[in-house]
């Protein structure tokens, strides 16, 4: 049976009619789209069926313009007259709002996009605590514009949000999006200020540990050895010494008046970490191996580990001792020293197995400027692809998003393990690192620890192209921003392998081959 | 300062001077027969724009005059184009003609504001002049006025021929909006829904009430476009301006709050303007179906807050704010 297509014209009438209630025919046309000429016989017809009422458009008491004044139009109140047009209308009803149109979503919905961006990639460390608290303050300003467009956006809407089913509605996704955001970022600042507060607290036990260790141990300030000989030899001295600076410690903590009674117990981990160990000392060396390790893992001042270090290592065959007196020696500018204490740990360290048969690693240095991740990400792949090889990468500046990781700069534990309880590393603390950083990427699933300041990671991947002074002082010329490419190849590689490792190198990255 | 200043001598520019001078030809000759008709009949401005269309090619301004007298000359008879075809064959000073047309707009205005406005808006009226009008070409179909408001003066830019003559014949009205809707504001950058969506049906409201129905047919339709970008505000302007009987409280309300818009915080106003926006959203599209009790009570709400004050002829806009804050969220959501 063919249907009859429906009258457009009254359609868009009608539907204007019960949009608009009290209209003139100006209006009318204007909300329908329609020509004047169009509209009158239906506005004649629907009020002979008395939907519509009308009268002059001027209020009593106007003056009349030079004309007929138009009429205006009523919409009848009668509910079942309204009922009878909107049934006619059926499924033609004007258009509802396009929600995702709403100019105050679409400014929310811009603004979270940036923020949950911002948050995912950003690194509270590294900023200072004035621009910590500017980033902050910026961002609860973007969240608090995001918060005032949202609820904008919800008053404008003609969703009635209370009811059933409006939980889909975009508003509804992007205030889940905001309270999700808002709490991952709330999330982060309370981990950042937390971590912030124990490094805090990191510092001045720094402080008070280096004060009470001068005030204990005068001797190791003064890098005397004649006098360190003496205390040392004197094995009452041991108990009389961690007496001494338990006691510094407590008058440290007591004479600095900027410290609340209450934060005390903030203290109190380390206290507790440096009193079992001096209870572990039974000789005078474990004590200043304690010392030393203490000094170099919490302390601030690089005098008494180094005088400490150097003390123990005069008295042992431990390769370790001297690559932490190298390592403590730099820190403190005496770079000769360093370099006599380097080629000495060298010599004394275990070499490792014959490696003559084996294709020898290829190191690369590449200038900050010749630097792309993708052209790194590209030679990793052709590498590990091709040649039978793993490649690393280190530098002093962060690698791209998504690329390498930073290490904590470590040095070797002084205290001997005895027990397996110790651990074989020590972080170094960051009041004697000065923000020195170490950024490493690598193909390896589990690589080598790179251990030391930069300047002595760089000189043993150098140490091997190079002889051992020539890599000292190439590690010394390494500017931060470049980055060190080292290609280790697996037994079965052969030298066609390094060959092609090079190539790839020189291609994607202008890397520059050491030795 | 001129108060009419050309960028440039471009087509566009000439055929809207041709325009402008054939709208006020028009005008005159309608004026003229009045007392033989009541009302023009659409026709005549069909007639004339079909006329208007054959002035083809890039050609001076004495070359379209002389064009559009031969194009009139098959009409002979009729008084109406016989009136235009004479005057065109006189001299014609374009710019004093705009003058005159500016002058009338902003006098326009000045009527509106002294009639709906509240105690705000007559001091805000003093600050309204006459502004220069400077007129430069565009590549666009459609002529575009704006309110420069660094340079206090209006920019019109006209458009292609086709709806040009339309647009000069409703001259008025759209200079009277850049006065209403954009200079008499107190603020220092537009609020584009009630510039273009509120004070727009505002303005609407007035010219309905002032002039011929023939005339708002014409402006229907060369705005009708123009509204696509603040349809809803228009027509939540239109609806609120229907809130009150005597059709005075929302115009009244409207004008003041403009006036004032610079002592109100940011913030306060905006909220404000889309609380009003979503009552018309959630409220006014009742489809006729039966009104809830929440409906009921959204829009008691909304006519105590804007028809209360209207006696004492000041609103607190932050009230308005907290009170329109509270039924909306009957609404759910933030």
């Amino acid at each position: 049976m063919a249907v009859a297509a429906p009258n457009q014209t009254r359609l868009k009438i009608l539907s204007s009619i019960l949009y608009l209630e009290s209209f003139t025919v100006a209006e009318l046309c204007l909300h329908a789209g329609l020509e004047r000429s169009m509209v009158y016989r239906e506005l004649s017809e629907l009020q002979q069926q008395g939907i519509l009422k009308s009268n002059s458009v001027l209020v009593e008491g106007e003056t009349a313009p030079a004309h007929r004044p138009p009429k205006r139009y009523e919409l009848s109140s009668d509910p079942k007259l309204r009922e009878q047009l909107e049934e006619e209308l059926g499924s033609f009803l004007p258009d509802f709002e396009d929600p995702t149109s709403n100019r105050h979503l679409k400014k929310a919905q811009e603004t979270l996009n940036v923020l949950g961006g911002e948050l995912l990639q950003v690194a509270l460390e590294p900023l200072s605590d004035q621009e910590l608290h500017r980033w902050e303050e910026g961002v609860q300003e973007r969240f608090g514009e995001a918060d005032k467009e949202l609820k904008r956006a919800t008053w404008e809407s003609e969703t009635d949000f209370s009811e059933e089913g409006a939980s889909d509605h975009p508003i509804m996704a992007a205030t889940r999006l905001y309270d999700g955001l808002n709490a991952r970022f709330r999330e982060q600042m309370g981990a950042e200020r937390r971590r912030r507060n124990s490094e805090a607290v990191r510092v001045r036990w720094a402080d008070i540990f280096t004060s009470a260790l001068r005030a204990a141990v005068p001797a190791t300030g003064m890098l005397s050895f004649a006098v360190h000989d003496r205390l040392l030899e004197d094995v009452v001295n041991l108990t009389k010494v961690s007496a001494k600076l338990s006691q510094k410690i407590k008058e440290q903590m007591e004479s600095r008046k900027d410290l609340p009674k209450m934060s005390w117990e903030l203290f109190l981990p380390y206290v507790a970490s440096l009193q079992l160990d001096l209870r572990e000392a039974h000789s005078n060396s474990e004590l200043l191996a304690t010392l030393a390790k203490h000094g170099i893992e919490y302390g601030n001042s690089v005098t008494e580990p180094l005088a400490i270090v150097r003390k123990l290592a005069s008295e042992s065959d431990d390769y370790r001792l001297l690559f932490n007196e190298a390592n403590l020696a730099q820190m403190a500018d005496q770079t000769g020293e360093a370099y006599d204490s380097w080629i000495r740990y060298l010599a004394k360290r275990w070499s490792g197995p014959e490696v003559e048969k084996l294709v020898q690693p290829l190191v690369a240095r590449v200038a900050a400027k010749r630097w792309s991740t993708e052209g790194y990400r590209e030679a990793v792949r052709e590498i590990t692809m091709q040649c039978e090889a793993s490649v690393s990468a280190l530098s002093e500046t962060p690698f791209g998003q998504n690329e390498g990781y930073a290490i904590e700069l470590q040095l070797y534990n002084p205290r001997q393990d005895k027990s397996g309880k110790e651990s074989a590393l020590i972080t170094i603390a960051e009041p004697l690192l000065h923000n020195k950083r170490l950024y490493v990427s690598t193909s390896a699933a589990d690589p080598a620890p790179v251990l030391g300041l930069p300047s002595f990671a760089c000189a043993a991947w150098f140490h091997g192209p190079l002889d051992k002074r020539k890599a000292w002082e190439l590690a010394a010329k390494v500017d931060p921003s470049e980055r060190i490419v080292k290609v280790e190849f697996f037994r079965g590689a052969s030298s066609g392998s390094r060959v092609r490792a090079e190539k790839i190198l020189t291609s994607s990255l202008s890397a520059e081959m050491v030795g | 300062m001129p108060d009419v200043t050309w960028a440039d001598d471009s087509k566009p520019i000439r055929l809207f001077q041709i325009g402008v001078r054939l709208s006020a030809h028009f005008y005159d000759a309608m004026a003229k027969t009045a007392s033989a008709k009541t009302d023009r009949s659409p026709s005549h401005v069909d007639e004339l724009n079909k006329r208007w269309l054959m002035l083809s090619g890039d050609q001076t301004i004495p070359e379209y005059e002389e064009r559009l007298q031969k194009e009139l000359f098959p009409l002979a008879g009729e008084a109406v184009f016989d009136h235009i075809r004479v005057e065109l064959a006189k001299p014609f000073h374009y710019d004093q003609k705009l003058v005159q047309i500016n002058q009338a707009a902003l006098d326009a205005a000045r009527r509106c504001i002294k009639s709906w406005g509240g105690a705000k808006a007559q001091r805000r009226l003093k600050q309204l002049k006459l502004l220069p009008l400077h007129l430069e070409s565009i590549d666009d179909k459609h002529t575009q006025f704006s309110f420069e408001r660094t340079a206090n003066r209006i920019l019109v830019r006209p458009g292609l021929p086709e709806i040009l003559l339309r647009e000069c014949m409703i001259l008025e009205f759209s200079l009277f909006h850049e006065y209403l809707s954009h200079a008499f504001p107190a603020w220092s950058k537009d609020v584009e829904p009630i510039s273009e969506g509120w004070l727009f049906a505002l303005e609407f409201e007035w010219f309905e009430s002032q002039y011929t129905p023939d005339d708002i047919d014409l402006l229907t339709k060369v705005w009708h476009r123009r509204l696509e970008q603040e349809r809803r505000s228009f027509w939540a302007g239109r609806w609120l301006l229907k809130r009150c009987k005597s059709r005075e409280c929302v115009a009244k309300f409207l004008l003041e709050w403009v006036a004032g818009w610079d002592a109100i915080k940011e913030d306060v106003n905006l909220d404000l303007l889309s609380q009003l926006l979503g009552m018309r959203a959630k409220a006014g599209h009742g489809l006729g179906g039966k009104a809830s009790a929440k409906l009921l009570k959204t829009l008691e709400i909304l006519d105590k807050v804007l028809c209360e004050p209207c006696q004492k002829g000041s609103w607190d806009v932050a009230k308005m704010r907290d009170q329109l804050e509270s039924v909306l969220r009957l609404y759910g959501g933030r």
